[in-house]
């Protein structure tokens, strides 16, 4: 696996991440 | 409280510029401080307030913010902080590595709950975690032609960058006095007089970023800083439920971080971060390297150039290995020193977290490695994957609810509200889906009274962050036994260090009328109380100890 998919692919699963949680905000109060 | 207060400073900054930072401007718009919190954090959190309320215009209440916008900063950070954990982790244990613990940190139930909240702690685990892997990352590295350590490139400007970094941090939370000691022994037992050097430049831009960066602190710095320190050692006391007991926050057992640490973490990838450790895995680790050259018909020989690259690769990883472990024992130690308070389960050492996750992805890696050796690559990657696929249940199963979750060490939830663990620590279970029950189950117009209240506008905030409240016309007010005759409807989350004595488990004689549960343990509920018969109510205290001070719950998600 060459260095750039070592930083590729945490980066893809990180905006993943962002994009699931961001999603996923419960709009309830407090 | 956390936004309200980020918003003013963020809108502050836009309006003032850098005239915030002269006399003029900087006395009267921080004459009152806030000085519970530093302001990066809290920053962040207004900065993308202001933006998602521009990009998705939310249901207006009248409020000054909106929290679910400002929980977009949250959401980002963590996305950040997801990002670096993945790519240093590849960096130094191996591609496997990389994206392993990445998946790791994002799979912990606790971390992705907090991350979906407008909190400082997901900033915070943000804030600590990179000056760590910029030291391990430019103070960890060996060199190949003698095995010692190698020193970085440009060595003042990384010791300044240090600086700024541990400075951010301070400018965060607290949480950053952690950082200091972990990083100076580590670099001094690996650089000595050289590191001394480091560090003194690095402590000193971080005095220096700290001040700078807090116009607050500038207008009577002793003063201020006193007061800064004094809020965090002397403070109102704070309550902690563990094994069935209510604590005050400074009593509780040492063993608190340890348990709430174990507990809470899917039990695989603490497996997989002791793997890490594995000096049996760690041979194989390197054995396998050597050999691939070998066993492949294609690939050369390794070299002595190639042995010597590998074992100061393999140096490098011992040497950050232990920067992590060190941070990450020292900040549940700190935790589990004897008055030093602790509460709200695992939120004040959440930042030890990122750490067990690049931990976790360094044992994946070793474990890949050692079922390539004996198997093949496809079944090695094939059981990471479906044992990565195995931990997102605590996510689904809980979400938006991941502060309950519990592993498999107390037996999940349900084993842990039996051992007297705490269910849930703030008023996340007060759902979305759940309000929308509330208003079908109540006639408009109605009064819910709130269960318990941490702060005394947490039930104003609720109506006021719940535009289906708001339709319903029904208003909320915090629940006191003293006014129990006047009380119909009441809203409680089982926090039971903070309850009502006379809510717990259930009011008498009350009607479930919705609830949120998980794993068959409730989590939030609504009842409808039974009108009391003159002469019933009990006043005074029920069991329940008071309510936070203002300060204190900043962190109102």
């Amino acid at each position: 696996m060459s260095r750039n998919s070592r930083t590729r692919l945490p980066l893809l699963i990180a905006v993943l991440a962002t994009a699931a949680v961001i999603g996923t905000i419960d709009p309830a109060g407090a | 409280m956390n936004v309200v207060l980020g918003l003013y400073q963020w809108r502050a900054r836009r309006e003032h510029g850098w005239r915030l930072w002269t006399p003029e401007v900087r006395d009267p718009v921080f004459a009152d401080g806030p000085s519970d919190y530093p302001p990066l954090g809290r920053l962040w959190l207004g900065m993308w307030h202001d933006f998602a309320r521009w990009l998705w215009p939310p249901r207006e209440t009248g409020a000054l913010d909106v929290t679910a916008c400002a929980r977009v900063g949250s959401a980002i950070a963590f996305g950040i902080t997801v990002w670096l954990i993945g790519a240093f982790a590849g960096r130094w244990f191996g591609p496997t590595a990389g994206w392993a613990a990445a998946l790791c940190y994002v799979l912990m139930p606790r971390v992705s709950g907090h991350a979906h909240l407008a909190n400082i702690e997901t900033c915070m685990n943000l804030a600590f975690l990179a000056p760590i892997l910029y030291v391990g990352q430019k103070w960890g590295a060996t060199n190949p032609a003698d095995g010692q350590p190698l020193a970085p490139r440009r060595q003042w400007l990384v010791a300044v960058v240090v600086g700024v970094l541990i400075g951010a941090a301070f400018l965060t939370k607290i949480q950053a006095v952690l950082l200091p000691i972990p990083i100076a022994a580590w670099t001094l037992i690996r650089w000595r007089g050289r590191g001394l050097a480091w560090l003194s430049v690095a402590g000193a831009v971080t005095v220096l970023v700290f001040f700078a960066g807090w116009p607050w602190l500038q207008i009577d710095p002793v003063a201020h800083l006193g007061e800064y320190l004094g809020r965090t050692v002397d403070r109102a006391t704070l309550n902690c439920w563990y094994f069935g007991r209510k604590y005050a926050d400074i009593d509780v057992p040492w063993h608190y971080p340890l348990v709430l640490f174990v507990g809470p973490v899917p039990a695989v990838m603490h497996i997989r971060a002791a793997s890490g450790r594995s000096r049996r895995l760690q041979r194989h680790r390197r054995a396998q390297v050597l050999a691939a050259g070998e066993k492949s018909p294609a690939g050369p020989l390794p070299g002595p150039e190639d042995k010597r690259v590998d074992a100061a690769q393999s140096q490098s990883a011992i040497a950050r290995t232990w920067l992590l472990g060190v941070s990450f024992v020292f900040v549940l130690t700190f935790f589990a020193l004897p008055g030093i308070p602790v509460y709200d389960g695992v939120r004040l050492f959440l930042v030890a977290f990122p750490l067990w996750a690049m931990a976790a992805g360094a044992g994946a890696q070793h474990v890949k490695d050692w079922l390539a050796f004996r198997k093949s690559e496809r079944t090695a990657n094939t059981v990471l994957v479906i044992v990565l696929a195995l931990q997102s249940y605590g996510i689904l199963r809980f979400h938006p609810c991941e502060l309950s979750y519990y592993s498999l060490p107390p037996s999940g939830l349900a084993g842990a509200e039996l051992m007297g663990l705490e269910r849930t620590y703030w008023q996340d279970s007060v759902t979305r889906s759940f309000l929308g029950e509330v208003v079908a189950n109540v006639p408009e117009g109605a009064t819910l009274y709130l269960a318990p209240q941490l702060h005394p506008s947490q039930a104003m905030y609720l109506l006021l962050q719940s535009p289906v409240l708001v339709d319903h016309g029904v208003q909320v007010r915090a629940y006191d036994d003293r006014f129990r005759d006047e009380i119909r409807y009441v809203v409680v989350f089982r926090r039971r260090a903070d309850q009502w004595a006379s809510l717990e488990p259930s009011p008498p004689g009350g009607t479930l009328l919705a609830e949120v549960q998980r794993v068959r343990v409730q989590l939030a509920a609504l009842y409808e109380l039974p009108p009391v018969e003159t002469g019933e109510v009990e006043t005074g205290e029920s069991g329940r100890s008071g309510v936070r001070n203002a300060g204190e719950n900043a962190n109102s998600p």
